[in-house]
């Protein structure tokens, strides 16, 4: 007895040793496309399941988030595969719009491509044109396509009433384009279900509030001293602030020539 | 009348003392309850997650269920003749054919129930209501359920445990398949339309079972179409169990 529990241990310590080696060796390897069959293919397949695969496709799609800058991210490929099995699944079509610019700003053209099908393929989800208001906004600074997604966005039904007020007031506020920035943002954080878009949402907000609260900053210091500040140290410098306040994607906070408060761009290339 | 209760009874038992139906209903058991991790790596859409993998998981394992006990329920008495017993008693052969229907199917229900109150705890746990669109989708999962049964009991009269499970399996697949191929087929030439029509009408079109869209996305399901689906899968039965009555009083023991 003792003898066959000895080697069935040694066994299965082997086991677990060779699916260590083997998937040291799957890191090193070369990484390959993955193949999803053709949306036919699948229909024919998985015997009515198509939300349950469609579920199954999504799970995948987000596991890939990381690699999404690598040749082989088929994000638009799993796209067009989920809404030809369940065209009524229209939150990857909402998410991949929101995400792909952040994460690979080169493939900008695929994120609005896919925005622009979910629209027009997918069930009524407001938060499709919304995010894609965003991407204009924040990335393109596209303020006619924005206006007009923000519009469409208010109109899709079960749409929340704070995006019908951001689309509403969209180029309506006196000050600069930084407080509708921050508006589409909160209202973002408010209606978002999963905490990756929240917590992206959230440190946008701050990330403008800081901004906001330095050019405030920057106009004490030019009443103070008669011109504005040349370096950002300087209001530390001048006794206006203690300290510059840290921003939330770590990027380092400039005067420009105007006198006003700026970043490095805000997606990170 | 009594005669079937007591092999339905009989068989009942005897499907549920059967170990591969725990071994199924465990993994299945795990998988329902795995939905909640998978939920929560899904960026928000846990319920959407949970409610499809949880009603593929209950239907694809019911099946599993239904296909494996039922390919050999009669293959196996007639094997060892226990079947030999029954039949020298004053009992007919539709009474065991119908019998064995009633027994093997309260056993598929029966599990599919308790994988259903596992469902339902998950769902009770994520959105704290009682799922009561699912019961819906369940139900017409169970008399799908229903026709598999009546047709591994006619496949298990006359084939061998592996040849009735490759036939039930296969019409699965087909039946599943059939409007896709019905759709596709629509412009071929006159003779391949016409054979594939007459196969659309007659194959168990099991596409008109399958709701879990509608729970997924809360859409109303018409009460006709509910109607009609029942009376479908009641008279595909009596008509798979006429099929198996037809097939057994032909075979000789």
């Amino acid at each position: 007895m003792l003898g066959a529990i000895t080697l069935s241990f040694i066994l299965l310590s082997g086991i677990a040793f060779l699916q260590y080696s083997s998937d040291i060796h799957k890191i090193r390897s070369t990484e390959h496309p993955r193949i999803l069959l053709p949306p036919s293919i699948l229909k024919m397949t998985d015997l009515g399941l198509h939300s349950a695969m469609t579920s199954l496709i999504w799970l995948n799609m987000i596991q890939e988030l990381g690699g999404l800058r690598g040749p082989y991210a088929s994000f638009p490929e799993d796209i067009r595969v989920i809404n030809a099995l369940d065209p009524k699944f229209s939150y990857p079509y909402a998410f991949a719009t929101l995400i792909i610019p952040e994460i690979a700003p080169d493939r900008i053209a695929d994120a609005i491509s896919i925005a622009h099908e979910g629209i027009l393929h997918a069930a009524p989800d407001w938060r499709i044109p919304y995010y894609l208001a965003i991407t204009y906004h924040t990335v393109l600074k596209d303020r006619g396509n924005t206006a007009k997604h923000l519009a469409i966005a208010a109109d899709t039904v079960g749409a929340p009433e704070n995006i019908k007020f951001v689309a509403a007031n969209y180029g309506a506020w006196n000050e600069d384009s930084r407080e509708q920035t921050k508006q589409i943002w909160i209202s973002l954080h408010d209606n978002a279900h999963d905490d990756m878009v929240r917590e992206r949402a959230k440190n946008y907000i701050i990330h403008i509030e800081i901004l906001q609260f330095l050019d405030r900053a920057a106009k004490a210091y030019r009443k103070k001293v008669g011109n504005h500040p040349k370096d950002i140290h300087d209001l530390v410098t001048e006794k206006i602030l203690k300290e510059i306040p840290r921003d939330p994607f770590g990027l380092e906070f400039i005067i420009n020539e105007k006198g006003n408060v700026e970043t490095e761009p805000i997606i990170k290339k | 009348m009594h005669a079937i209760i007591v092999i339905a009874k009989n068989t009942f038992k005897e499907t549920m003392r059967d170990r591969i139906l725990y071994v199924i209903l465990s993994f299945a058991l795990l998988f329902i309850i795995f939905t909640i991790f998978l939920g929560s790596i899904s960026l928000g859409e846990d319920i959407r997650i949970i409610k499809s993998l949880g009603l593929a998981g209950i239907y694809l394992f019911g099946m599993i269920i239904t296909i494996f006990l039922g390919a050999s329920l009669l293959y196996k008495e007639m094997q060892q003749r226990t079947l030999y017993f029954v039949l020298s008693k004053p009992v007919s052969r539709t009474e065991i054919i119908v019998g064995k229907f009633f027994g093997l199917f309260s056993s598929v229900a029966f599990s599919t129930l308790l994988m259903t109150l596992v469902y339902l705890g998950v769902m009770g746990f994520h959105i704290r209501t009682f799922d009561t669109s699912s019961l819906l989708a369940i139900f017409l999962q169970i008399l799908e359920m229903g026709i598999f049964v009546a047709l591994v009991i006619c496949f298990s009269t006359f084939s061998a445990p592996l040849a009735s499970t490759m036939y039930a399996v296969m019409t699965l697949y087909i039946g599943h398949s059939l409007n896709l191929l019905f759709e596709a087929t629509r412009k071929s030439s006159w003779l391949i339309a016409h054979i594939i029509q007459f196969l659309y009408y007659i194959f168990p079109n099991l596409e008109k079972f399958n709701i879990r869209d509608h729970v997924i996305y809360q859409t109303p399901v018409p009460f006709l179409s509910v109607i009609i689906t029942v009376s479908y899968a009641l008279l595909y039965i009596f008509f798979l169990l006429y099929l198996a009555v037809l097939l057994f009083r032909r075979r000789e023991f």
